[in-house]
């Protein structure tokens, strides 16, 4: 209500005392103006509201006010109300153009000066408020702000994970028993555990189920090989259909002279002499040696090959051992070497190769471990 | 007519191919190499037992008179 010049005895209604009350409260009823509007000394304890669409001014003239009164000033339209120092002096920290919803509180120090305090709006630019994202929390929109990281609260202790469980969520996992290592498992909520090493030894598999048989070629490859750090070849009762065929290894068909091999043999002979054992020394071949067989005394090779460094770009290294199995005879022999394949491919194919002949009979297995 | 045969254990397929006339020509010179050697070696077990017939020897007797 506007301010009253109350008398001795008089008797104020509940009413008056709502009004006097919310105006002491900065609020109070208010008659909307929709154009510019020139202050008066009734307008002193009221609260003056602009509501107009365009430009308007509210002007403060001298001589209306005293000391101590006050006039809220409300700007509820789009236009910009400015606070307009008529005869009287207005001065203000703030801005004396209101935009809408803008306001403030003219207090007057005397009946010539007012001093406009503007209520706090934020400008353009400003913080109005901080919002906790994904993965912190706290926030606010008034005072110091903290904001807490949520994964970093999560560890609660040395050797803590966090680990997402979901799109956009994340769960403690606790370190796990010492020597144990991080494994993956699907029916974990974070997808992961922890879990003893499992052993480190290799798991062989056999890549030709059953064997491949050796007969009808003079080359025997299988091919298809991949992943495969070690490869193991045996090759039971090989034969040929030449007299002496020496059988070889070879590795993705390379016939470059990339094989070197050393060790000896143990040929056999109807009688013993210190000459059945030799040593053999290849520098470059064109394939690895495994051993010989023979129609003649009808010998058949036995052997194994055993390569490492298959799925490597280095040098595979290869050891063998062999012998035929007929009775007497200079058909009769035993292998055992060692050397490495010089190439830096890794090995998609072996091959039997039989250098004289097709092979007759016989059978290669060949098992390879990652 | 000498072949390689191929064994693709990924696809299981077989396949045959002939070998080409470099390979033929490789693979026959091992042959002959071969059967040199063969006989080399025949030749020399046959002289090692004539000179035991010429003694009237058998080979166990040759060998324990040489320990």
């Amino acid at each position: 209500m506007a301010k009253q010049t109350f008398t001795s005895g008089q008797v104020l209604t509940a009413a008056q005392m709502t009004s006097l009350q919310q105006t002491a409260m900065l609020g109070g009823d208010a008659t909307a103006k929709t154009t510019s509007y020139v202050l008066t000394a009734a307008d002193a304890g009221t609260v003056v509201a602009m509501n107009a669409a365009g430009s308007t001014t509210i002007t403060v003239n001298t001589g209306l006010f005293s000391a101590g009164d006050i006039v809220t000033i409300q700007n509820r339209g789009a236009g910009t109300c400015t606070v307009t120092a008529g005869t009287a002096t207005v001065n203000t920290s703030g801005s004396l153009v209101l935009a809408q919803y803008q306001g403030g509180v003219l207090y007057f120090n005397s009946a010539s000066a007012a001093v406009f305090y503007q209520f706090a709006t934020p400008a353009s630019g400003d913080i109005e408020g901080v919002t906790a994202g994904t993965g912190i929390s706290g926030g606010g929109t008034s005072g110091t702000v903290t904001i807490t990281n949520s994964m970093a609260t999560t560890i609660d202790a040395k050797g803590d994970l966090v680990v997402g469980t979901g799109a956009d969520t994340f769960a403690r996992l606790a370190v796990g028993t010492n020597g144990y290592t991080l494994v993956a498992d699907s029916s974990q909520a974070t997808g992961l555990k922890w879990a003893a090493p499992a052993g480190g030894g290799a798991n062989w598999s056999l890549l030709n189920s059953g064997g491949t048989t050796l007969s009808g070629a003079a080359t025997i490859t299988v091919s298809g090989i991949s992943g495969a750090d070690k490869i193991l070849i045996l090759v039971v009762d090989a034969k040929g259909t030449g007299g002496q065929n020496a059988i070889f290894v070879r590795y993705n068909g390379d016939t470059g002279s990339n094989y070197t091999y050393y060790g000896g043999l143990v040929e056999g002979a109807s009688s013993w002499a210190s000459t059945n054992v030799a040593n053999r020394t290849t520098g470059s071949d064109t394939a690895a040696l495994l051993g010989g067989c023979s129609t003649n005394g009808n010998s058949l090779l036995s052997a194994y090959h055993l390569m490492s460094g298959g799925n490597s770009s280095g040098l595979k290294t290869f050891i063998s051992g062999g012998a035929t199995n007929a009775a007497g005879g200079s058909s009769n022999a035993l292998y055992t070497l060692g050397g490495f394949w010089n190439n830096s491919s890794t090995v998609t194919s072996v091959s039997l190769w039989n250098n004289v002949a097709n092979f007759s009979s016989g059978t290669v297995y060949v098992y390879t471990s990652a | 007519m000498y072949k390689e045969k191929i064994v693709n254990v990924k696809t299981g397929e077989v396949t045959w191919r002939d070998y080409t006339p470099d390979e033929v020509a490789a693979l026959e010179a091992a042959q002959a190499q071969a059967a040199k050697r063969l006989l080399e070696v025949e030749a020399k077990e046959a002289a090692r037992q004539a000179v035991l017939t010429k003694l009237g020897l058998t080979t166990e007797e040759a060998q324990a008179l040489l320990g």
